[in-house]
C-alpha cells in the first residue's frame, strides 16, 4: 500500500517525461538551437493577388504545390544574428558562395544604430536585425547550415507567400482585415513609433499599455506581416513570372538584378502588408526596412 | 515670400545675348535681341512683393512730377525749365537705381507654358545625409551644376494636351530618344475619371500621368521647338538641387512630413489616396484639409509627393561612387531610368528628397509625370 503510493507519483512523472520527450520530436517544430522552425506541410496554394487589388506583378493566380519546408518562427533576431558575427561568418568565404564577400565589412549597416535598434547595442537583442543585403542574408543560412548539420536557406518567395497566409486565400496572416493592433506599418500607433518593435511584439497581449492582436500564420510563423521586410531567395522579375513560373517548388527567374522582398516594413503602409504582395530590391541594398528569415529544409542534406 | 516671386519680371537679362532694362511696366531693350524677347516680362506677378510695390511707388511718383512740371510749363520761364532739366535727372537717377536693384537675372522665365525657376549655379551635397535610406543613395558626395530653370509644377494635362493638339505624338522629329509611335496617342489613363486623365474636364490642372520616359522627353522636344528654349528633362542631380536646395533638408520644405504638406500614403485609409491638382498645397484649405506651403527652395511645387518623376538619367546604383562632380547625366547606359519624388501611394520614406527610384522607359503609371527644365542659354554658350 505504501510503496503504491508511492508509484503512483512516479508513474505520473515518467508519463509526464514521455510525452514532453514527444513533444519535443513534434514532426511540426524543429529546433537546432537557433529557434524553432514551423513545419509547412507539402501541398498546393493558390499564389497571387484572389482580391484583385494588388499590383500587376501579383496576377494571375496560380496553382503552386510545395514539398514540405518549415519555416523560422521568427524573423532572425539580433541577438541570433550576433552568433554569426562572433563566428566569424564574415571573413569565411565559405559561407558566402552566393557572393559579396569581404563588400560588407564585418557587420551590418545600423548595427551601432540607435534609431534602428541595432544589435550591437545592448537591449536589442530581441529586435530583428536589419541593414542586411541579401548576401548577408544568405551567408547567415550557409553558417546557420554549417553550423547544424541541416540545410538552412532563404525562403523561395511561393515557399514565403504559403507561410505566410496559408491555403485559404487570406489577405494576411490571420485573417482579411489589419489595423494598429495586428502588425508593425506605417502609423499603426505601437509605443515603438516609428520604428522597428521587437519580434513577437504582436502575441495577443497586452504591451506597454498598447493591446496587440495575435500576428500568426496558419502554420505558427510569427509576424510575417510587417515591421521589416525579408529576403527571399528568387530573383525578383516584376510582372511576368506568375504567368510563366514552374507548378511545382517554383524558385524564381534564372537571373535578375533583384531579388524579392516580402512582407512590409515599419514604413509601409497597409496596402504594401498584404500576403500578396510583391517586392524587390538590389540584393547588394541595406536599409533600415528590410531583414530576413530562413527555412530549414525537410529532407536531410546530402550524406546522411 | 521666396526669392524668386520678389524679383520677378524685374531685371536684365545677359542671356542669349539679350540686355532688358525695365523700367516702370515697360520692357526696353536694347538692338540685340533674340527670340523671346518679351516673355518674361508679359505678366505682372499677383503676388506683389516689397520691393515691387517700392518701385512701383518710385515710378508714379516720378510720373507725376513730370506731369506736374508740363503743367508748369505753361507759364514759361528758366526757372521752371530748371526745375524740368532737375526732374528730368532725377527721373533718368531713379531709372538708373531701379537698374541697378534689378540687374541680376531672371528668376522666373515663362515662356507660355508654366512658370520656370531660376536655380543658381553652384555646389551642393548629394545623397542620403541622414544616413536612413537605400545603399544606392550613398556616398553623399559634392555636385556642381551650372544654372537652370526648373518647371514650378509638375507638367499638368493641360500643357499636355497641347503637346498632343499640336500633333505631338505624329512627329517623328520629338522622339529622337525613342519611342516614336509606340505610345498610341495619348497617355495610360487619359479618358480615365478614377485617374483624373487629361481628356475629361475640370481635370486640366491635374498633373499629367500614364506616360512613359519617351513621352516625356517627346514633350520636353516638342517644348523647345515651340519657344525656341531648349527643355529637357532634368537630370536625377539638377532634380535633387532643386528639391532640397543646399541645406541637406529631408523633404523639399524641411525635415518632417505629414499630410499638410504633401500627397502620400499616410499609413492607414489608402482607399481615400488620390491624386491631387498640381500646387494644391500651397496654404489654402482644400477639402476641409488645411494645406501647408510645399514649395522647395527654389519654389517649385510638389517635388515632394503626388507623382513620381521622370528624370533623363539612366538609373546606375552605384552611380554615387563614381559620378562626376560637375553636371553629372547618369551612367552612359542602362535598362532603366531614374524616377524621383514619389507617388500619392507612396509613404513617407520613399518621399524623402534624397530616395531614389528606377523603372523600365516604357512603363507607364497612374503615379507617374514629369516635370521640365529650362536650360540657361547662358550655359548653354558656353559648353
Amino acid at each position: 500500500m505504501k510503496i503504491e503510493t508511492i508509484k503512483y507519483p512516479v508513474f505520473a512523472l515518467l508519463v509526464l517525461l514521455l510525452s514532453s520527450s514527444v513533444r519535443g520530436q513534434n514532426p511540426e517544430i524543429r529546433n537546432d538551437g537557433h529557434g524553432d522552425y514551423l513545419i509547412v506541410p507539402a501541398g498546393e496554394f493558390q499564389m497571387g493577388d484572389n482580391f484583385s487589388e494588388g499590383d500587376a506583378d501579383e496576377v494571375p493566380v496560380h496553382r503552386v504545390y510545395l514539398d514540405t519546408y518549415y519555416i523560422g518562427k521568427h524573423k532572425v533576431t539580433n541577438l541570433e544574428y550576433a552568433k554569426f558575427i562572433k563566428a566569424g561568418g564574415y571573413t569565411d568565404p565559405d559561407f558566402w558562395k552566393s557572393g559579396g564577400f569581404g563588400e560588407y565589412g564585418e557587420r551590418p549597416r545600423y548595427w551601432e544604430d540607435t534609431r534602428f535598434h541595432g544589435g550591437g547595442l545592448p537591449g536589442n537583442e530581441y529586435f530583428p536585425v536589419v541593414g542586411v543585403s541579401w548576401f548577408e542574408a544568405a551567408a547567415y543560412c550557409e553558417w546557420l547550415s554549417a553550423e547544424t548539420g541541416r540545410t538552412y536557406r532563404l525562403p523561395t518567395e511561393a515557399e514565403w507567400e504559403k507561410a505566410a497566409r496559408g491555403t485559404d486565400q487570406r489577405r494576411f496572416s490571420w485573417g482579411n482585415s489589419i489595423d494598429g493592433a495586428m502588425a508593425n506599418y506605417e502609423h499603426s500607433g505601437d509605443p515603438y513609433e516609428p520604428g522597428l518593435t521587437p519580434v513577437g511584439f504582436y502575441n495577443g497581449s497586452i504591451q506597454q499599455g498598447f493591446v496587440t492582436g495575435n500576428n500568426i500564420s496558419p502554420y505558427g510563423a510569427v509576424e510575417m506581416i510587417g515591421n521589416v521586410w525579408e529576403w527571399c531567395s528568387d530573383w525578383f522579375s516584376g510582372s511576368r513570372y506568375y504567368a510563366a513560373s514552374p507548378k511545382r517548388n517554383p524558385k524564381g527567374p534564372d537571373s535578375g538584378t533583384s531579388r524579392v522582398l516580402r512582407a512590409g516594413g515599419w514604413v509601409d503602409s497597409a496596402y504594401y502588408q498584404r500576403a500578396a504582395n510583391r517586392n524587390g530590391s538590389f540584393p547588394e541594398n541595406r536599409n533600415p526596412i528590410q531583414g530576413f528569415r530562413c527555412v530549414r529544409e525537410a529532407a536531410p542534406p546530402r550524406g546522411y | 515670400m521666396t526669392d524668386h516671386s520678389m524679383r520677378k519680371c524685374w531685371g536684365t537679362d545677359y542671356s542669349g545675348g539679350r540686355i532688358k532694362i525695365l523700367c516702370g511696366f515697360q520692357c526696353f531693350q536694347s538692338e540685340k535681341i533674340l527670340k523671346q524677347p518679351e516673355a518674361a516680362c508679359q505678366d505682372i506677378p499677383e503676388e506683389k512683393t516689397g520691393a515691387l510695390s517700392f518701385f512701383a511707388f518710385i515710378f508714379s511718383a516720378d510720373a507725376i512730377l513730370i506731369v506736374k512740371v508740363r503743367q508748369t510749363n505753361s507759364l514759361g520761364g528758366h526757372l521752371k525749365n530748371n526745375i524740368d532739366g532737375v526732374l528730368r535727372l532725377f527721373s533718368i537717377f531713379t531709372l538708373l537705381i531701379a537698374g541697378t536693384f534689378c540687374s541680376g537675372p531672371e528668376t522666373v522665365v515663362n515662356d507660355g507654358f508654366g512658370d520656370y525657376l531660376r536655380v543658381e549655379g553652384g555646389e551642393f551635397l548629394m545623397g542620403d545625409n541622414f544616413d536612413e535610406g537605400n545603399s544606392d543613395e550613398i556616398p553623399v558626395h559634392s555636385v556642381i551644376l551650372d544654372t537652370y530653370y526648373i518647371g514650378k509644377h509638375k507638367v499638368t494635362n493641360l500643357e499636355y494636351a497641347k503637346f498632343i493638339k499640336a500633333g505631338g505624338y505624329a512627329e517623328p522629329e520629338y522622339w529622337k530618344a525613342g519611342g516614336f509611335e509606340e505610345y498610341g496617342r495619348a497617355p495610360a489613363h487619359w479618358d480615365d475619371a478614377v485617374h483624373k486623365g487629361g481628356s475629361i474636364p475640370g481635370n486640366e490642372n491635374y498633373p499629367v500621368i500614364g506616360v512613359s520616359w519617351f513621352e516625356a522627353a517627346a514633350y520636353c522636344r516638342w517644348l523647345s521647338s515651340e519657344t525656341g528654349w531648349t527643355y529637357r528633362l532634368p537630370t536625377e542631380a539638377e532634380w535633387e538641387r532643386a528639391a532640397r536646395g543646399t541645406d541637406q533638408r529631408r523633404y523639399a520644405w524641411g525635415n518632417e512630413i505629414d499630410k499638410s504638406r504633401a500627397n502620400y500614403d499616410y499609413g492607414m485609409e489608402r482607399k481615400d489616396m488620390e491624386l491631387k491638382p498640381a500646387g494644391a498645397y500651397d496654404g489654402s484649405i482644400r477639402n476641409g484639409l488645411q494645406t501647408r506651403d510645399n514649395a522647395a527652395p527654389c519654389g517649385a511645387y510638389d517635388m515632394t509627393g503626388n507623382t513620381f518623376e521622370w528624370c533623363a538619367d539612366f538609373y546606375g546604383r552605384t552611380y554615387y561612387s563614381e559620378s562626376p562632380t560637375m553636371n553629372p547625366r547618369g551612367p552612359q547606359t542602362g535598362t532603366s531610368r531614374v524616377l524621383r519624388s514619389a507617388g500619392y501611394i507612396d509613404s513617407a520614406y520613399y518621399q524623402r528628397a534624397a530616395s531614389r527610384h528606377k523603372r523600365g522607359p516604357h512603363v507607364k503609371s497612374h503615379a507617374t509625370g514629369f516635370r521640365c527644365v529650362r536650360e540657361d542659354p547662358a550655359v548653354r554658350d558656353d559648353r
